[in-house]
């Protein structure tokens, strides 16, 4: 398994494609951060709205790498399915495309250890997406910005977290994120077992994240109840609640409290509900199916 | 690979030697082995259709065996049964004297195949693709033996170009160094002289021609092209819709006694009466309007035209024939009325 695990990475990183997911990441941090470092005051004043009239805000020490890479996240968290569907959706597909999937399969090793190794490395692929992402966005920001405390704006209000309160919360949010873009890359291996072209599953996986995205972001009270707790997309955000702490009575920041940890555990629970349903799917499929590409 | 040691509790040196203790196990089976490969009543449909009907063969150890058909005739979905790319509908399969379906990761450890186009991954070079497939394969090869590999495909002035840059008959070329980089026993090939140029062609006979002779490899070999495999095969089977037509030594279905006769005459419904009322019509293979095709001794053929010059029938064109290619043609052209071999 660990020879077609490698196998499998090396392949991956030996096509051009690959590099699309790690260009445009790093290109649209780069253009964000530029934009923040000669502008970011009239960023901030604009998504303050009117309060800015009533107090005298510190600019300087909001906007620092922390509030910076969070800004990141919520612009960028949303458009990564999208580069890890590039990949996911060909693995296998792209196998049968280019007429190297009977190749492999008439070599001694089981069709289940193959699928394995398949999906393990669009997970590793999409790992190494977000922690390519993760560095650019905090670490560089950090760098260019220095770290402060960060306010977050939830609707009930401002929430201030101390600095040194932060880094875990990063940590987790991207390890969360690690788990919801799994899902995108097990619903694109899964696409991919269906198909023997790779633009069919990669625009089947994008299709259907777009999709049931907007289904969860509707705000129509019969989807709320009845559609949105089944979809992965509305669960895939859930790493935003690692930024939300619970309150003590003077309305304080509980330092190291996380508000509503249930509901993470949740959705953490249900993408990896959806991830074994797809894999299992993809590789059953996969074990039934005649290679006749 | 490490299909074998993998799961083994026994450490490096230890599992060296069951490697070692296992293909001598093969080595000793293939010994004993009347056929490497064994199938017998193999079918397949794809709905409605039988892509493969009923089919039984075998093929001795050592042997080049030729799998013809027109295009659609099964000889593909046949192969890709033996690699357990496709699931038959029915029969048995068994290779190197083992159950193909539950020896497989065993029996495909020994062998190596190109099936129908020599695909690889074309954005790698040659080096990077044998390397790959020796380490899938479970070969650790080092870098001189990899490159020994492609030189004797001809292909070590090339090794770091990727396989995009490569003409169809090096990725050919690659491909059975690819099929051939684990050593094994049996070989299959698919049409591997499809969209090859005439040198082209010729190399690749030459190379399963030394395979299947110098080597000991037993080597099965599908191809649409008759003139290919009779130069290279020792035995032939005729495939025509998944069902066999013939099989045979090449020497045989080739017996220069046998020829192909096609007569013309001036009366073909005399003709055919005469025919009809004698033994001749055992040797008569196909009628096209004045055109008669039998496949006879060559000492029948002037009794043949005695027989009918004397009972009135105007001879227009005698052309006798010693091909495989039109053996192969009368057995498997639609709409062929008379086939004596048909089992």
């Amino acid at each position: 398994m660990w020879t077609l695990l490698k196998i499998e990475l090396f392949k991956i990183f030996r096509r051009p494609r690959t590099y699309i997911g790690f260009g445009a990441i790093t290109i649209i941090i780069l253009i964000i951060q530029v934009g923040l470092k000669f502008d970011g005051e009239s960023y901030l004043e604009l998504m303050m709205g009117g309060i800015n009239d009533t107090f005298d805000i510190p600019y300087h020490l909001i906007l620092n790498g922390y509030l910076v890479a969070f800004i990141i996240l919520n612009t960028l968290l949303i458009h990564l399915p999208l580069l890890v569907a590039l990949v996911a959706g060909d693995v296998v597909a792209g196998e049968a495309n280019m007429g190297t999937l009977r190749l492999i399969m008439a070599k001694p090793f089981s069709r289940t250890q193959w699928m394995v190794a398949k999906f393990m490395s669009s997970v590793i692929y999409t790992i190494l997406l977000l922690t390519w992402m993760a560095i650019l966005a905090l670490l560089v920001s950090i760098a260019i910005f220095g770290t402060n405390d960060m306010l977050i704006a939830r609707s009930s209000g401002i929430e201030q977290l101390q600095k040194a309160d932060i880094l875990w919360r990063y940590l987790s949010a991207f390890g969360f994120a690690a788990v919801a873009l799994s899902t995108v890359a097990a619903l694109g291996f899964f696409m991919s077992v269906l198909a023997e072209n790779s633009i069919g599953p990669i625009v089947s996986t994008i299709s259907i994240v777009i999709v049931l995205t907007i289904l969860s972001e509707m705000k129509i009270p019969i989807y709320d109840q009845h559609v949105k707790p089944f979809l992965f997309t509305s669960h895939m955000l859930a790493w935003k609640g690692f930024f939300y702490s619970k309150a003590d009575a003077n309305g304080m920041v509980i330092r190291g409290s996380i508000e509503n940890i249930s509901s993470i555990i949740k959705s953490l629970l249900i993408l990896l509900v959806y991830i074994t349903g797809f894999v299992t799917a993809g590789i059953y499929i996969f074990r039934k199916k005649d290679i006749l590409t | 690979m490490g299909d074998n040691s993998r799961f083994s509790p026994f450490p490096q040196p230890y599992r060296l030697g069951l490697v070692m203790i296992y293909s001598r196990r093969i080595v000793s089976v293939l010994l004993q082995m009347p056929s490497v490969v064994q199938v017998k009543e193999l079918s397949k449909h794809f709905g409605p259709i039988r892509a493969v009907d009923n089919l039984s063969f075998s093929v001795d150890k050592g042997e080049i065996y030729g799998f013809l058909g027109q295009n659609g005739a099964g000889k593909s979905t046949t192969i890709r049964m033996l690699l357990t790319l496709v699931k038959p509908s029915g029969g048995q399969i068994e290779l190197l004297g083992m159950d193909l379906h539950k020896h497989r990761r065993k029996i495909l450890s020994e062998v190596g195949a190109v099936i129908e186009r020599p695909d690889t991954y074309n954005y790698l070079s040659g080096f990077e693709n044998i390397s790959l497939f020796a380490k899938i394969s479970g070969m650790r090869l080092n870098r001189k033996q990899l490159m020994d590999k492609l030189a004797s495909v001809g292909l070590e002035d090339r090794e770091y170009d990727i396989v995009k840059t490569y003409s169809q008959g090096m990725k050919q070329r690659l491909a059975i160094a690819i099929a051939m980089v684990h050593d094994p026993h049996l070989i299959i090939l698919d049409e591997p002289t499809n969209g090859l140029d005439p040198q082209g062609i010729a190399e690749i006979r030459k190379l399963i021609i030394s395979l299947g002779r110098e080597q000991g490899k037993t080597v099965l070999i599908s191809s649409h092209l008759l003139s290919e495999i009779e130069l290279v095969a020792d035995r032939i089977l005729i495939l025509d819709k998944g069902k066999k037509i013939r099989e045979g030594h090449v020497r045989d279905l080739l017996d220069p006694a046998k020829m192909v006769l096609n007569l013309k005459t001036q009366n073909p419904e005399l003709t055919m009466n005469i025919i009809r009322e004698s033994h001749w019509l055992a040797n008569l293979q196909k009628q096209i309007d004045h055109q008669f095709i039998f496949e006879l001794k060559r000492d029948q053929i002037p009794l043949l035209v005695s027989d009918l010059v004397k009972q009135g029938v105007g001879i227009l064109e005698i052309q006798p024939r010693y091909s495989l290619e039109d053996y192969f043609l009368s057995l498997t052209t639609p709409g062929r009325d008379v086939d004596p071999f048909e089992n």
